[in-house]
C-alpha cells in the first residue's frame, strides 16, 4: 500500500494535477457557496472540461470540486443564513447567529478549521479502509453484485422524502429509461423503434446534466427577474478572532462529529445532508452549555461541518471499492469515472491502481487547498454570492449542451437532454424526489447484468443468489432495510396524521 | 387540492407509459435461450410503475373526493409549473438546438445566450442592458468555443461558417 500511496503522491505532484486540483477546488467552492447551485451540478458542468484531459488530472479535477463544493456551502450559510448546500443546512443554525453578532470572521475560521481536519481525517482513514474492503470485494461474483444492487435499490425508500409511492416510481423511471438500447449480456434491441441513436440508449452525461442542471435552469424561468439580481445586502465576513486554545477545546466535538459524518457517508442513499444535522443533534446533547445552541455557539458551527466534509471520504469509500454510489454527488462522479474508462470496484486497485492511489492523494490536497483558498479569498467568495443569476443560468446550459455533445459528438445526446430535462422537472415541480431516478439509472442496469450473468453461471437456477453467504446476508439486510423504512415511514405518517 | 389534481394526472401518464412499456415488451426477440431472457427487465419495470401508478392515483382521488383525511394548506404548497417565461426558455432552448446544426455553435450559442440573458433580465432594465447581453453572448460562445476546440479537440458544429 504504501508503495502504491507513494506512485500516486509521485502522480499529484505535477502542476498538470495541481492545476487542476486548484481549480476543481475553487470552481466546487464557488458552486457550493452560491445557494441554488450544487456540487452535483458542478461536477456535471466540469465532466466536459475533462475530454480531452488524462484519467488523473481529470480525477484530480473532480476530487477537487466535491472537496470544494461540500465546504463552500458554509460561505453563504455563515454570511447570509442561506446554506449553499445540503451540507451546510445546519451551519446556518449557529454560523448566521455568530455573524449577526459580529463574530463572522471567527465562524468562518471555526468551520475552515473543522473542515481541514475532518476532510483529512476522513481521507486517511479512506486510505486505510478502502484497500481492506477491495481485497474483500475481490471475492464477489455477479451474485453478490446483484444483491448488493438490490440493497441500494432498498435505498430509494430512504430517499423518498415525502411519498414513499413517488420515492419508487422515480426510481423505477430511473430504471425504466436504462432499458432503451442494446440489452446486457445478449446484445438485443430494446425500445430502439429502429433509430441508430437509441441503439446505445441514454448516454449517463445528457442524463445527469438534464436531472441537475436543465432543471434548475427551467426552474429559474419561474424567478421574477429582478430578484435575479441577488442583492445580498452588506456583508461583512469581518469579526472575532478564534484563538488556538477555543479551537482546541472543540477537539472532542470535532473527532465524534467527523466518524459521524464519516459512518453515514458511507451508508448509501443517507449523505452529507442528514449527517451534518445529526452531528448538530449530538453536538446539542452532549454540549455543556446546550442553551447556547442557535445563538452563536461554536460548537454547533464546528459539528456540522465536520460531519459534512468527513462524509466525502466516507462517500468515496463505498463508490471506489464496491462501485456503487451512495448519493446523487457519487453517482455524478461515478459517471465521471466511467466517462474516463474506470470502472469502480475491486479491480479498479489492481488494474488502476496509481488512478486510485492519485485520486486519495488528490483528495488530501484538494483540502489543504480548500482551508487557503477560503483562508485568504473570503472576499472573493462574497463577490461571487451577487452574481446575478440571469446571466449565470444561461452560460451553465451552454456548458451543459458541450457536455451533453462532446460526450459521443452527436446532437442526439442534446436533444435527450432537453427531453430528459423536461421529465426532470415536471417531476421535481410533482415532488417526485430526484435522487431515486439517478440511483434507479445508475444501478439498474448493474442489477439486471449481474442477475442475467448470474443465472448463466448456475445453468438457470436462483440458488446461488440465496445460498451464497455474502449474497444472502446483502439481501437479508435489503429487506431488513426495507421493512426498517417502511415501518418508519408509516410512523411518519401516522405522526402527521396526528 | 392542486397538488392532488396533478398526483393524478401523474399517474395516468406514469400508468401509459409503464402499459407502453409492457406492451412493445413482447416484441423483444432473444438471440440467445436464456432463464431469463432481454424483455424479463422491462416486464417488471413497467409492472411495478403500472402498479405504483394505480395507488399513486386512488390516493390523489381518495384525497380529491374527500375518503382519506383532508389535505392541509402545507401540504398543498406546489409552486408555478408551466408560466409563460418558463414557455418562452423551453423555447428559446428548443431554437438553440434546432439551430445548432444549421447555424453552426459560435452563431447559435450567441444567439441563444443574448435571448436567453434578455428573458431573464427584468423589461426596464432593457434599454440599458441589451448591448451588455449582446457583448457577453457572443464573448462566451467565442470563448467556449475556442477553448472547447482547441483546448478539448471538440468537433463543434460549424454550420454556415463551415
Amino acid at each position: 500500500m504504501l508503495n502504491q500511496f507513494i506512485t500516486g503522491l509521485e502522480c499529484v505532484a505535477h502542476v498538470n494535477v495541481l492545476v487542476p486540483i486548484f481549480l476543481g477546488v475553487l470552481f466546487g467552492m464557488i458552486m457550493g457557496a452560491l445557494p441554488g447551485l450544487s456540487t452535483t451540478m458542478a461536477i456535471a458542468l466540469a465532466l466536459p472540461l475533462t475530454f480531452g484531459m488524462d484519467k488523473i488530472p481529470a480525477m484530480a479535477l473532480f476530487m477537487g470540486i466535491f472537496t470544494g463544493g461540500v465546504a463552500g456551502g458554509m460561505v453563504s450559510a455563515i454570511l447570509i443564513g442561506v446554506p449553499g448546500t445540503p451540507a451546510a443546512v445546519a451551519t446556518c443554525f449557529d454560523g448566521a447567529p455568530m455573524a449577526k453578532k459580529g463574530q463572522a470572521a471567527k465562524a468562518i475560521a471555526a468551520s475552515n478549521w473543522a473542515a481541514l481536519i475532518s476532510g483529512l481525517l476522513g481521507t486517511l482513514v479512506l486510505i486505510f479502509l478502502a484497500p481492506t474492503l477491495a481485497n474483500y470485494a475481490l471475492k464477489f461474483s455477479s451474485f453478490e453484485y446483484f444483491s448488493i444492487g438490490i440493497f441500494s435499490l432498498t435505498l430509494i425508500i430512504t430517499l423518498a422524502e415525502e411519498s414513499l409511492v413517488k420515492g419508487l416510481l422515480s426510481g423505477l423511471i430511473g430504471v425504466a429509461l436504462t432499458l432503451v438500447g442494446t440489452a446486457p449480456i445478449d446484445s438485443t434491441p430494446r425500445y430502439t423503434f429502429g433509430s441508430t441513436s437509441l441503439q446505445a440508449g441514454f448516454g449517463t452525461l445528457p442524463f445527469l446534466i438534464a436531472i441537475f442542471a436543465m432543471v434548475a435552469i427551467l426552474d429559474i424561468a419561474h424567478q421574477d427577474p429582478k430578484s435575479l439580481k441577488r442583492d445580498i445586502g452588506e456583508v461583512h465576513a469581518e469579526g472575532g478572532k478564534l484563538t488556538v486554545g477555543e479551537m482546541l477545546g472543540q477537539t472532542w466535538n470535532l473527532l465524534r462529529s467527523s466518524v459521524i459524518g464519516f459512518c453515514i457517508g458511507i451508508l448509501p442513499g443517507i449523505g452529507a445532508g442528514t449527517s451534518n444535522i445529526l452531528a448538530y443533534m449530538t453536538a446539542k446533547n452532549q454540549s455543556k452549555h446546550p442553551e447556547e445552541f442557535g445563538k452563536g455557539s461554536l460548537e454547533g458551527v464546528v459539528a456540522p461541518q465536520a460531519a459534512g466534509c468527513a462524509g466525502t471520504g466516507g462517500a468515496l469509500t463505498i463508490l471506489m471499492t464496491v462501485g456503487v454510489p451512495g448519493d446523487a454527488i457519487t453517482a455524478m462522479l461515478l459517471g465521471g469515472l466511467i466517462l474516463h474508462g474506470l470502472t469502480p470496484g475491486p479491480l479498479m486497485f489492481l488494474t488502476n491502481g496509481d488512478v486510485v492511489y492519485s485520486i486519495f492523494v488528490s483528495l488530501l490536497v484538494a483540502n489543504i487547498v480548500m482551508f487557503l483558498l477560503m483562508k485568504f479569498g473570503t472576499r472573493l467568495f462574497i463577490k461571487v454570492l451577487s452574481v446575478p443569476a440571469n446571466y449565470l443560468y444561461p452560460i451553465i446550459l451552454i456548458l451543459c449542451v458541450l457536455g451533453a455533445f462532446g460526450e459521443r459528438n452527436n446532437l442526439f445526446d442534446v436533444w435527450c437532454m432537453l427531453g430528459l430535462g423536461l421529465i426532470a422537472y415536471f417531476m421535481n415541480k410533482l415532488k417526485f424526489p430526484t435522487t431515486p431516478i439517478i440511483l434507479g439509472f445508475i444501478i439498474g442496469s448493474m442489477v439486471e447484468t449481474n442477475l442475467r450473468r448470474g443465472l448463466m453461471q448456475s445453468d438457470g437456477s436462483f440458488l446461488p443468489f440465496f445460498t451464497r453467504p455474502l449474497s444472502a446476508i446483502f439481501l437479508v439486510v435489503a429487506l431488513l432495510s426495507l421493512v426498517w423504512s417502511l415501518y418508519r415511514y408509516v410512523q411518519k405518517k401516522k405522526m402527521r396524521t396526528v | 387540492m392542486r397538488e392532488k389534481k396533478l398526483d393524478l394526472y401523474a399517474a395516468v401518464v406514469i400508468f401509459l407509459a409503464g402499459a407502453f412499456i409492457y406492451a412493445n415488451s413482447f416484441s423483444i426477440s432473444s438471440l440467445t435461450n436464456m432463464t431469463i431472457g432481454p424483455d424479463f427487465m422491462p416486464k417488471l419495470i413497467s409492472g411495478g410503475m403500472m402498479v405504483l401508478s394505480l395507488i399513486l392515483g386512488i390516493n390523489a382521488a381518495r384525497a380529491m373526493w374527500g375518503k382519506s383525511p383532508a389535505v392541509t394548506n402545507e401540504e398543498d404548497k406546489i409552486g408555478p409549473i408551466v408560466s409563460r417565461r418558463f414557455l418562452a426558455t423551453v423555447l428559446v432552448v428548443f431554437g438553440y438546438f434546432l439551430l445548432l446544426k444549421p447555424l453552426g455553435y459560435l452563431i447559435a450559442t450567441a444567439l441563444y445566450g443574448f435571448f436567453h440573458f434578455m428573458l431573464l433580465t427584468s423589461r426596464e432594465d432593457w434599454k440599458k442592458k441589451w448591448i451588455f447581453c449582446l457583448i457577453l453572448a457572443a464573448v462566451v460562445s467565442a470563448g467556449t468555443y475556442y477553448i472547447f476546440r482547441n483546448g478539448f479537440n471538440l468537433m463543434l458544429p460549424e454550420g454556415i461558417l463551415k
